[in-house]
């Protein structure tokens, strides 16, 4: 079996091939789809999966993100009495704070406060979420610095008037030369950016400011002025943060404690709580769950394919009998007839499968576009698409050349 | 060479047709042998049971002291390819390989590599003055033409053999007489040659004749 000899059935199956394009083209529709279908959504699915690994992975993986909410209005009775001078109260509380503390001593627990003020650079308004935070909040998140520096302990005692942005802000920010050293307003109040950071937060982006410096200059009074009628909220803590050392309590663990302390204080539920490892843990899930969908369609199409090869390449036994018959006499043996025809089936799959894999990556583009994840391919998805679409070739193709090979050659030369 | 002993092939179709009756039969090496009868005689199967295409309902087909009963198919097939040349009255060529694939095809079976099947095809086609229509396909040559690239194919392994099926049954006089005399030519280099015909004429060219009606063998010479 030498390389001449595979190249030579390879290229006699390829030409004979070659001879009905249509046909062939035609016979090959099955396998091609199927092939570029699974193709384009493993690498959409792989695209997908890492833009959620990013995301999760932003809020990091160790971290446990509490967040106050509004309850909504329903949700108040109006027995409740947790409003004083006036003013609703809602959300994370100090009492919160130190339960965390006192449970989970080897936990760090930060606290931010939630700035619910307007940004303004100059005249254009900076739409972010503000968030001031001890310079420490910063080690619990993967943070890369891209101009500046973070906020430092001494802005943060001194209170000082400073900002720090994630590169979304500073890209809304039209400031010729860069946002470093620009002057923002939050609120009626005006800051200095002093760092330009990457970090994945909301999509906005956000801006950070020294905690000290958020509490004093806002409170934590916020006035709504709704059609006239002025509406006062107070929210103590914004966000907590409590992040888990490798080799401290686990984050379910940890989860736990943190639910039945929040459940106890917050009856109304005036809060949100992430557990990215947790949220990991699903999307894994959802990931095994779509490969299983995938290997399913793949199965499906391929036997879909591989029929539609052995229909046509039955039609082509039927029409070369008198062939086979004379290549018989020339000395073919049973084994050389099986080979030819099979090795034509492998052609046809396997051009089935180059096909399909052009296509597929055609189509991610597309894809991508209309499901805004990232395309990604894996090269290995691309040689699993071959060897199976060879495989195929192989399976389908073995039952029409055994049936061109068991042939008796009088009857192929008496045919006609 | 050949030895038929008491074969028999029945075909179990309908009632039953029995093409070869207890057909014995020797062909010595160099022998020049025409097979005559009329058409359905079972001259077609006869020759098929010689050229190891087919196998005998009863009796023993030997090849050069081997029965071929307990040959295996790739033995067969083997010795098919090697020692024994087939032409037959259809011309029987592959119709989209060209001239030159068409009688490759042989050494292809043969294990060889294609620049040594190129240049034996290349020798054998020049024989029948055939080199420029090497690259045609057969559907653009005459019946003529044809039936000598058939010939070419069945000598390019150089077989000891040579089964001729009416090889002229379907040309004119002309080239028939064309065809019969590289046969007559073979048999001088030392081939044994067996052709099929139910043209007496024809048979009377052959110094042995074996007559066959209704599946039964009748030796006699010619004439
Ligand atoms: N596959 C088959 N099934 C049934 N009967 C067959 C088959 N092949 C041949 N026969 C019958 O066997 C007999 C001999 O056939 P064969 O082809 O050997 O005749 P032949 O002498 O070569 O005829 P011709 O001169 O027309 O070629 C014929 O009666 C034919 O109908
Ligand atoms: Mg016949």
């Amino acid at each position: 079996m030498s390389v001449i000899w595979i190249l030579e059935l390879a290229n006699e199956g390829a030409r004979n091939l070659l001879r009905h394009k249509l046909r062939s083209l035609l016979s090959l529709l099955g396998i091609v789809i199927g092939v570029g279908a699974v193709i384009a959504m493993m690498a959409v699915g792989e695209g997908a999966q890492r833009k959620v690994l990013k995301d999760i992975g932003g809020l990091g993986l160790h971290n446990i993100i509490l967040d106050s909410e509004e309850p909504s209005v329903a949700n108040i009775s109006p027995a409740s009495d947790n409003s004083r001078q006036g003013a609703f109260q809602y959300g994370l509380i100090p009492r919160d704070v130190d339960q965390f503390r006192a449970l989970l001593p080897s936990a760090t627990v930060l606290v931010g406060h939630l700035v619910k003020q307007k940004i303004f650079y100059r005249s254009t308004r900076v739409d972010a979420p503000v968030l001031g935070v001890d310079p420490a909040y910063f080690k619990a998140f993967p943070v890369e610095i891209l101009a500046g520096h973070l906020l430092a302990e001494v802005n943060n005692r001194d209170r000082h008037p400073v900002a720090v942005v994630t590169e979304e802000v500073a890209r809304t920010i039209p400031a010729v030369g860069g946002v470093l050293g620009q002057i923002i307003q939050i609120g009626g109040n005006y800051f200095r950016v002093i760092g330009v950071i990457r970090m994945p937060s909301s999509k906005a982006g956000m801006v950070f400011l020294p905690y000290r410096t958020a509490r004093n200059l806002f409170g934590i009074l916020t006035i709504k002025d709704e059609a006239g009628k002025e509406e006062y909220t107070k929210n103590e803590i914004g966000r907590i943060v409590i992040h888990l050392e490798d080799d401290g309590v686990g984050i379910p663990e940890a989860a736990a404690v943190v639910d039945r302390i929040l459940k106890k204080n917050h009856p109304m539920h005036d809060y949100e709580m992430t557990v990215p490892l947790a949220q990991l843990q699903v999307a894994q899930q959802t990931r095994k769950t779509f490969d299983l969908v995938l290997i399913v369609i793949a199965a499906i199409s391929l036997v879909i394919g591989g029929i539609g090869i052995m229909n046509i390449m039955l039609a082509i036994v039927t029409e070369r009998i008198p062939e086979i018959g004379i290549r018989r006499a020339l000395g073919a043996s049973q084994r050389d007839i099986l080979l030819q025809f099979l090795s034509e089936t492998v052609v046809l799959s396997t051009s089935g499968g180059i096909l399909g894999c052009v296509l597929g990556v055609l189509a991610v583009p597309i894809l991508s576009r209309l499901t805004e994840w990232p395309g990604v391919f894996t090269p290995s998805a691309i040689i699993v698409a071959l060897v199976f679409s060879w495989l195929v070739g192989v399976i389908f193709g073995i039952a029409p050349a055994m049936q061109a090979a068991k042939m008796h050659p009088v009857d192929c030369l008496r045919y006609e | 060479m050949i030895k038929l002993i008491h074969v028999t092939k029945t075909y179990f179709l309908g009632d039953g047709v029995q093409a070869l009756r207890n057909a014995s039969l020797t062909i010595a090496p160099n022998d020049y042998v025409g097979i005559l009868g009329p058409s359905g005689s079972g001259k077609s199967t006869l020759l098929y049971m010689m050229g190891l295409l087919d196998i005998p309902t009863e009796g023993t087909v030997i090849f050069e002291g081997r029965d071929t009963a307990r040959l295996s198919d790739v033995e067969l097939s083997a010795l098919r390819g090697k020692s024994i040349g087939f032409v037959f009255q259809f011309y029987h060529l592959v119709p989209h390989l060209t001239v030159m694939e068409n009688v490759e095809l042989p050494l292809y079976y043969q294990g060889l590599d294609p620049w040594e099947r190129h240049d034996r095809a290349k020798v054998q086609i020049s024989k029948v003055n055939l080199s420029h229509r090497a690259r045609h396909l057969p559907a653009e040559l005459s019946g003529g033409e044809r039936q000598r690239v058939a010939i070419a194919r069945a000598l390019v392994t150089d077989p000891r053999l040579i089964l001729a099926d009416e090889p002229t049954g379907n040309l004119d006089s002309r080239s028939g007489a064309e065809i019969l005399a590289i046969l007559e030519q073979l048999h001088t280099q030392g081939k044994t040659v067996v052709m099929i015909t139910h043209d007496l004429s024809i048979a009377r060219r052959f110094p042995r004749v074996i007559r066959i009606s209704d599946g039964v063998l009748q030796e006699g010479s010619s004439g």
